[in-house]
């Protein structure tokens, strides 16, 4: 077993200093210089290549990449400019609430799906399957900016029942885990209902039938329980999806997150934040998806028996 | 030696074999109604596209304001209303549908060609190349695709072909996984083995004799891709980094309603009903393809 959380870790290092490259260089090319939006007017040319210096923002791309990774093992990613505060510190400051939204939005996406999938399933080709679908589908197919603006229009702003954004207690998260987690749930209701049918059809729940079980305890006790594995088969999948998705629509609510800390500091052309949070999020991103998948082969007999001589 | 009188050419046969593929998936696929629901959507949307170009002036009818007629409500004149600055909403909606059609059409182009092509390379070569290529595609599956797609608009700057370009890229590795993952059952078949005896070069292999034959997961991947990319960019563009404005795509549209959605909500459910009908067309496409050119999986 240690040969594969090990196997994991391994594979994932150079995945992830490939990723902080790419991200380094990306921002790298964007445009806008630092230092002459910093600079005094009257700055020499020798007080400008002081400044970069400081920065540390002298040398070739590769020079300052290694530059930057050395600082990010010790926790140093520089200073953010538009907030005055070392760019670590705003990350961690933001990162809770992202994570707590991605959680959030994983209970909303599971209470939706698993029962919905479950019933068109069972009901397979009847009404419930069809609506259920058909639901899942435009879940699927709807921006879960817009559907966030709708939730924000009906339940706060005509409703009055929650507040439209911001955080403080928990009626501020409401809103954008259901936005979320409704997103995801048209994917997952689909994968819930073609597992399920999957189940159904085999012949052990025919034998259970058979030998007298109610309906209820098949569907209870031997479908539902083979039909969840491909579901928490793909859980470090969603969580990350989750995240990401908790990225995006931050910005609709206000969420005081790592998403909307990014795209701030990219309106504010603060690229030594963007470039931190990007890179911070991604790492920590992956690092949580692997820790599912970790504890998922730890569950699972047939991993674990792959590993173990 | 007699001559065979049934042979027929082997540039007729080509025409025969792809047409009968066509045929047969054609023949499923128009069996299913919601399938057909969204290709007559699609032509649809393509179509008030079209026309939209050929009637209306982009600085006329698009952007030039008319403060007098601001935020009239959906009526008779106005179907959709006016927005802040006394433009239809409607002729808006209508001309933007060629931005999210043109970024999720071409960057699926893009990502399939890039994609689909290592995918094919890795799973057919396997051993170090595919794990090369494979691993080159986590990088791009390991950051969040909303903030990947943050990172190259920043890079290159806001614009029409940058935004085509960064969702490509965004959705090229999924790309390569299907087409690996469809190859992989197609590698170790006689037919391959009898080519690679034959002398056929290693390209016209893949893209003759593997790629036809693993190509059914690709286009289902190409319709639901589209939809995607139609959905990430145009909220790139509801961030204000996708599309500059005043252009009215759909995405940004509906960022520059959201501060008077308490009273005009109308200018942002405009746009997103546009987005949610052209992602939902092209979703049942997709579903409809995989049945079609599957039958076994249709449930």
């Amino acid at each position: 077993m240690y040969r594969y959380v090990l196997k994991r870790i391994l594979m994932m290092i150079p995945v992830l200093l490939a990723v902080s490259f790419v991200v380094y260089f990306l921002m790298d090319l964007a445009p806008g210089d630092i230092i002459s939006s910093m600079a005094p007017q009257d700055a020499t040319e020798a007080e400008i290549e002081m400044m970069r210096e400081e920065l540390g923002l002298n040398g070739t791309l590769m020079e300052r990449y290694f530059r930057y990774m050395k600082g990010l093992i010790k926790g140093d990613l520089g200073m953010s400019l538009s907030l005055k505060r070392p760019v670590a510190e705003c990350f961690f400051q933001r990162f809770p609430a992202t994570l707590k939204l991605a959680f959030a939005s994983i209970i909303v996406t599971l209470l939706i799906s698993i029962p919905l999938g479950i019933a068109a399933a069972t009901h397979h080709r009847s009404v419930l399957d069809g609506v259920s679908m058909v639901t899942a589908l435009l879940g699927v197919s709807m921006p879960a900016f817009w559907l966030g603006l709708l939730l924000i229009l009906a339940l706060s702003l005509k409703l009055k029942l929650l507040p439209s954004g911001g955080s403080g207690g928990i009626q501020y998260i409401i809103l954008p885990a259901l936005t979320l987690g409704a997103g995801n749930a048209g994917h997952m209701t689909r994968i819930t209902r073609s597992s399920m049918l999957d189940v159904i059809r085999q012949d052990y729940l025919r034998t259970a039938r058979a030998k007298g079980v109610s309906e209820k305890q098949v569907i209870r006790k031997h479908a539902l329980k083979n039909a969840l594995i491909p579901i928490i088969n793909v859980f470090g999948t969603t969580f990350g999806n989750s995240l990401g998705g908790a990225v995006a629509i931050e910005t609709v609510f206000a969420w005081p997150g790592v998403g909307r800390l990014t795209v701030s500091a990219i309106n504010n052309r603060d690229m030594t934040l963007a470039t931190g949070c990007i890179i911070m999020f991604t790492i920590f991103m992956n690092i949580t998806m692997l820790l599912v998948d970790i504890a998922y082969a730890y569950a699972d007999p047939r991993i674990k028996a792959q590993y173990s001589n | 030696m007699e001559e065979n009188t049934n042979r027929i050419s082997l540039d007729e046969y080509k025409k025969y074999k792809k047409r009968s593929l066509a045929a047969d998936v054609w023949h499923n696929y128009k069996k299913s109604p919601s399938a057909m629901v969204g290709l007559i959507l699609i032509v649809i949307i393509i179509v008030l596209a079209i026309a939209a170009q050929l009637i209306y002036d982009y600085e006329v009818d698009i952007v030039q304001q008319d403060l007098s007629q601001r935020f009239i409500a959906p009526n008779t004149e106005h179907l959709f209303g006016t927005d802040q600055y006394g433009r239809d909403v409607l002729t808006r909606v209508l001309y933007g549908a060629k931005y999210s059609l043109a970024v999720g059409i071409v960057s699926v182009a893009i990502s399939c060609a890039i994609g689909a092509t290592l995918g094919l390379i890795a799973g057919y070569y396997g051993g170090v190349i595919e794990n090369v290529i494979m691993r080159f595609c986590d990088i791009f599956m390991g950051i969040p695709s909303v903030l990947l797609g943050i990172a190259i608009m920043s890079a290159f700057g806001q614009s029409l072909i940058v935004l085509m370009l960064a969702v490509g890229l965004v959705y090229m590795s999924a790309f390569a996984r299907t087409a690996r993952s469809a190859v992989l059952p197609v590698r170790d078949q006689e037919y391959i083995e009898a080519a690679k005896v034959a002398g056929v070069s290693d390209l016209k292999i893949i893209f003759s004799h593997v790629l036809p034959n693993s190509l059914s997961p690709i286009i289902v991947q190409v319709t639901m891709g589209v939809a995607n990319g139609i959905l990430t960019a145009s909220f790139l563009s509801f961030l204000g980094l996708g599309v500059p404005v005043p252009a009215p795509e759909w995405g940004a549209m509906l960022s520059s309603g959201r501060q008077y959605i308490r009273d005009y909500s109308y200018l942002t459910n405009f746009p997103g009903l546009a987005i949610m009908i052209t992602v939902l067309a092209f979703n049942l496409m997709g579903d409809g393809l995989r049945d079609a050119l599957d039958p076994k999986l249709k449930q």
